[in-house]
């Protein structure tokens, strides 16, 4: 198998989203997006004291692609116009396919807000092709349990299979591009190998951790590491404990047309979009 | 007359011979635009200034969760545009609607450099405008880092006297940056003070 060579390693920016400040390394003016992943957020890690307000997505609406949240640490409830009431755990997965137009909201639970403690998410914008924006929508949330890990290195790497397949192990996800998707736990002095598929984009974002990726030292936390199509193999050795997200898919290579909740291919039908919103098309859900 | 509160306005800075106001007055277009209407889209470019006769115009954008950001609210007597399309040709990014039934004078890019050419003093008028703008902008912003929700709910009553009762509780908290409960509690706070 042939190495995979690292493109380019770009460490997060914090950027200020409403009272809260979080980490984004794209879109950015060093890496645009990794088609077809469009936007990355990563929230935390905070600590939250008991009495806290964490995570306050009150309802609001998206068309033309898949927000997902991976929950690290924390959790995070769920409610859309689809009828859908879940809360999701440390380890756990909500995938949103949004389509012709949701609306949901995120929110911290009773339960965190009272008790306090760690709280770690990534939410990730994965975009749909124009014949898929209008799809009917679909929310899928698994917790860790139903999420299998595979094992490697001796058991000093852990990686949960949210989407797609290692061996004879398949994430419980449905994705409708078929996209791939694994969170990666390493142990220091560790060696992790992920086979990629050429044909596809692939990208790694550290949380925190140092390793060296296919020969690139990366030791800041919070970095998105995207690679050539040049080979399949992906080798991250860690020398300190460390965290991943590992994502691939295949590149739609249309325009992209994003204001705010929503991702198109024309400004055109953003405003669309943003009409058919105010006028309840993507339904009604209280706060 | 319409025009009165326009050239009342002008009047603020530069004195205009009569040739001069009618010339002026010849580019305006007079506009009624019901609550909600959007004058500016995102993605679209501006080319136009607005003068409010009677209304509240907002310029806002939103987030990738939905949220509204306000940047300002323009109630009567002011002057507005979004200033990052209208002065760089390139796409908005934000939006202008209004927040209320509202009358304006729009006057277009084009027109307004044959007003610069003709009568020079329109350079003073608003590079007075603009100087304002700025003073106003960076205020905005070292408040917003430093002053109280409190304090800055109390400015922002002082600087749209005219409006402020008007003004959906939301838009306004979304402009001082802080929750619509956080601001009902402190206007409670005043009322019984």
């Amino acid at each position: 198998m042939s190495t995979r060579t690292v493109q380019q390693v770009t460490v997060a920016t914090q950027v200020q989203m409403g009272r809260d400040f979080i980490y984004q390394p794209f879109p950015s003016h060093q890496l645009r997006n990794v088609d077809p992943f469009i936007l990355l957020h990563h929230w935390g890690p905070y600590e939250f004291p008991p009495n806290n307000d964490a995570l306050a997505l009150g309802a609001h609406p998206h068309r033309g692609f898949e927000p997902v949240t991976f929950i690290f640490k924390g959790e995070v409830w769920h409610r859309d116009t689809m009828g859908n009431d879940s809360i999701i755990k440390e380890g756990g997965v909500q995938w949103m396919t949004a389509g012709k137009g949701v609306m949901h909201s995120e929110m911290g639970t009773d339960e965190f807000h009272k008790k306090g403690g760690a709280f770690e998410i990534i939410q990730v914008w994965m975009n749909l092709p124009k014949k898929l924006k209008m799809a009917e929508p679909v929310y899928q949330g698994f917790q860790k349990n139903d999420i299998p890990m595979v094992t490697e290195d001796g058991g000093k790497v852990k990686i949960a299979v949210v989407s797609g397949k290692i061996g004879n192990a398949s994430g419980p996800i449905k994705s409708i591009t078929g996209i791939s998707a694994y969170t990666i736990y390493m142990e220091a002095n560790s060696k992790a190998t992920i086979t990629s598929n050429v044909s596809k984009n692939a990208m790694l974002y550290m949380l925190d951790g140092s390793v060296t990726v296919n020969g690139k030292k990366v030791e800041e936390g919070r970095s998105a590491i995207t690679f050539n199509d040049d080979g399949t193999e992906i080798t991250i050795e860690a020398a300190q404990k460390s965290k991943f997200l590992f994502l691939e898919g295949e590149a739609l290579k249309e325009p992209v047309a994003q204001y705010g909740p929503f991702v198109m291919n024309t400004t055109e039908e953003l405003h669309q979009a943003f009409e058919d919103f105010q006028s309840g098309k993507m339904g009604v859900l209280e706060d | 007359m319409k025009e009165e509160s326009i050239l009342k306005n002008i009047a603020k800075h530069i004195s205009l011979t009569k040739e001069e106001k009618e010339f002026f007055v010849s580019f305006l277009h007079y506009k009624k635009y019901a609550k909600g209407e959007i004058l500016l889209n995102y993605g679209e470019v501006s080319k136009q200034q607005y003068f409010v006769i009677s209304g509240c115009l907002r310029n806002y954008s939103i987030d990738e969760y939905g949220k509204e950001h306000v940047m300002m609210f323009a109630q009567a007597d002011w002057w507005t545009s979004d200033m990052y399309s209208y002065v760089t040709g390139l796409p908005a990014e934000n939006i202008i609607d209004a927040l209320i039934d509202t009358e304006v004078f729009e006057i277009r890019k084009e027109d307004m450099e044959k007003v610069y050419e003709r009568i020079p003093k329109f350079e003073r008028f608003f590079r007075i405008l603009f100087q304002n703008a700025i003073v106003n902008n960076t205020k905005r912003i070292s408040s917003t880092m430093s002053v109280s929700a409190e304090e800055r709910y109390m400015a922002f009553i002082k600087q749209y006297p005219v409006i402020y009762k008007e003004i959906p509780l939301k838009h306004i908290a979304s402009y001082l940056g802080i929750s619509p409960e956080f601001l009902s509690k402190i206007r409670n706070k005043i009322v019984h003070s």
